[in-house]
């Protein structure tokens, strides 16, 4: 076995590759929005719309030009980071993103978090149940709530317990933004509500906002915690019953240094499956910002698909792709510092 | 860890195991004593059945107005009615001939792109396999649910745009399943054996290595298509997949949710549980498939 290449020498190398990737990943977004058939202009405008008014709409966006050099346009401007002009908004896309990105990036950091404190644990603990009737049992529910999460539509989830805790119950708050009317936003610094608050002292803004926050979390937790800790048990199963394992019990370490040592085997598997989650959190917290008004890059998106209006479009789904592929690239560079093996 | 356990596995297997019985018969049986799989294909059947005969055993047409708006569940009116006075049981059944219509046609049409050409891809291993496995992996890194979106935004909102834009997001999924099984059952004995034998390629194909790539792909159209029925209904919740009057569950969830507040829940209570059980039903099919190839592996 060779010495395996520095951490640092593996993430030049990966780093590399990035710049090409994204330029895939932005040819992705254009050829999967703009070679779609479908008149872009006849759409905005809808169907009442004459010929001649959606001539000139072509006109006025630069659609009428061929596709390539609507490729090179959108190219050149990606290159001085501008993704055009919402038709809707008459902002520049790229403002709008941005003031709507730290809503989306907070609810789904939130989640992961909330995610992997719940299934780690748990995960370990179905385990640890060994074998017999307990450890059956344990499996059973696992299997039960996978099964359960992995069929509920995330938005139908979100209405329940809103139907629960804020109808019924009365004891969240309604899904009608971040915060109460009453309370007044923090002064932003980083766009992220909670450090906001926190960083200004405002915790009247911070208590609001974390309740505000608490079912739409929990929503995508049930159901982005399921495969994870189903991973979790399987794989700390396996570790615990492999041979190095039982050699370290055999040498007499103690139980939570010899999980620690199953742990760390398991770590790869679980963060593989926690960043592919994390980028797939972005698609789905499109439909709990929306049920809860959130106001966040997602609703952003559905609100220019549903007004069919195409910059705001391509920049949604080319943001939503590079975000992918940063956190793919995150995923590798931490990979490869914890295992050697990967770089 | 004791010797005696160790001593003990092995007198069993000395004794013998009890070996599953060999044929066709033997398996079927094995494949009825699944619960979860007798379950799971008897909840599809069942929905299935009802979407084909929603005209005929539905109490009211998916479409009518039966009287008062936003009635709770009673007499006449078994899940309640929604905002403009539909009947929400009947909408309900009339909506799994387009749910799973959909769900079923979708993985269908991938299954029929996606398993040809990776099985091509992976028995040629030919550069424009690896390349169109390369161009999947970078179209299958975007959010699922975003990119489903963003095409049903370019393509406009028709049931029949619905099945494609599905199908078009699963089908590198299985290109890319039957890709790699074929890259290893190329090199299986069996396959290198008929090679020998003079078979010619397609047959190959068809007879050897398709049948044995089977079982994990279709443990996989099994799970798409529960995740086509919730990305179907999550595009018509916000609006840009099927469109009412057409009754389709999300779409009626968002219809229904418009009253959730006021405590009417009916509306949205009902079609997601037709949802989730559907879903549901998928999921333990693609579990049952999974587990027995997990066995039949074990056992070789």
């Amino acid at each position: 076995m060779g010495s395996s290449p520095s951490f640092g020498a593996f993430a030049v190398r990966r780093l590399a590759l990035l710049l090409p990737q994204l330029f895939v990943v932005v040819t992705a977004a254009f050829v999967l929005i703009r070679l779609v058939p479908g008149d872009p202009a006849a759409n905005f405008l809808g169907g009442s719309a004459t010929q001649e008014a959606v001539d000139q709409l072509r006109v006025k966006f630069g659609i009428d030009q061929s596709i390539l050099s609507q490729y090179g346009e959108f190219l050149s401007g990606l290159a001085h980071g501008d993704l055009g002009t919402s038709w809707r908004t008459s902002q520049a896309v790229t403002q709008d993103i941005g003031d709507r990105f730290p809503v989306t990036f907070q609810l789904i950091t939130l989640t992961m978090a909330f995610s992997l404190l719940i299934a780690v644990p748990g995960g370990i603990m179905v385990a640890a149940l060994g074998r017999g009737r307990r450890s059956r049992a344990g499996r059973a529910v696992s299997r039960g709530y996978g099964l359960l999460a992995g069929a509920m539509p995330e938005f139908w989830l979100g209405l329940l317990l809103i139907l629960v805790f804020f109808v019924a119950l009365g004891v969240a708050p309604g899904p009608f933004g971040l915060l109460d009317s009453d309370v007044a936003p923090p002064q932003s610094i980083t766009g992220f509500v909670l450090v906001d608050a926190l960083l200004t002292g405002n915790l009247s803004a911070f208590s609001s906002a974390a309740a505000h926050l608490a079912l739409p979390v929990i929503t995508l937790t049930f159901v982005t915690a399921a495969p994870l800790l189903r991973m979790t048990a399987g794989e700390m199963r396996q570790a615990l019953g492999s041979d190095y394992v039982r050699f370290a019990r055999a040498m007499g370490l103690s139980k939570g240094r010899v999980y620690r040592y199953a742990l760390q085997s398991t770590a790869a598997p679980i963060l593989t499956l926690a960043g592919v989650q994390y980028a797939v959190l972005v698609g789905g917290a499109v439909l709990i910002e929306r049920i809860f008004s959130l106001g966040g890059f997602g609703q952003y998106g559905v609100e220019a698909v549903l007004a069919s209006d195409y910059p705001a479009v391509l920049g949604f789904v080319t943001v939503a792709g590079t975000l992918a592929f940063v956190i793919y690239l995150v995923l590798d560079l931490v990979q490869g510092a914890l295992d050697p093996r990967v770089r | 860890m004791s010797t005696m356990e160790s001593i003990a596995t092995n007198d069993a297997t000395a004794a013998g195991p009890r070996l599953p019985r060999r044929g066709a018969a033997a398996a079927a049986r094995a494949w009825r004593r699944d619960r979860g799989l007798v379950a799971g294909l008897a909840i599809i059947a069942l929905v299935a059945l009802v979407g084909l005969l929603a005209p005929l055993i539905a109490p009211h047409p998916q479409a009518e107005s039966i009287g008062a708006s936003l009635q709770p569940p009673g007499a006449g009116h078994l899940f309640g009615t929604d905002d403009v006075g539909f009947d929400v049981f009947s909408r309900v059944l009339y909506a799994a001939r387009v749910d799973i219509g959909i769900a079923l046609a979708a993985t269908a049409l991938s299954l029929l792109v996606g398993v040809p050409l990776g099985i091509l891809a992976g028995y040629t291993r030919s550069y424009a396999g690896e390349l169109a496995a390369r161009v999947s992996d970078t179209f299958q890194a975007f959010p699922v649910f975003i990119v489903a979106l963003g095409l049903a935004a370019a393509a406009g909102s028709k049931a029949s745009n619905l099945v494609f834009i599905v199908a078009f997001l699963n089908a590198p999924i299985y290109f890319r399943l039957a890709r790699n099984q074929t890259r290893v059952l190329r090199n299986a004995p069996f396959v290198e054996a008929s090679v020998v034998a003079g078979e010619r390629t397609p047959r190959i194909l068809v007879r050897h290595v398709l049948p044995n790539a089977a079982g994990p792909l279709l443990a996989q159209a099994s799970v798409n298509a529960g995740w086509a029925l919730l990305l179907t209904s999550g595009l018509s919740f916000v609006g840009a997949g099927v469109r009412p009057p057409t009754a389709e569950w999300g779409a009626m969830i968002a219809n229904g949710s418009e009253h959730l507040l006021g405590g009417e829940w009916w509306p949205t209570v009902f079609p997601g549980l037709a949802i989730m059980i559907t879903v549901l039903a998928f999921g333990l099919v693609s579990e049952a498939i999974s587990k027995r190839i997990q066995g039949v592996r074990d056992e070789r």
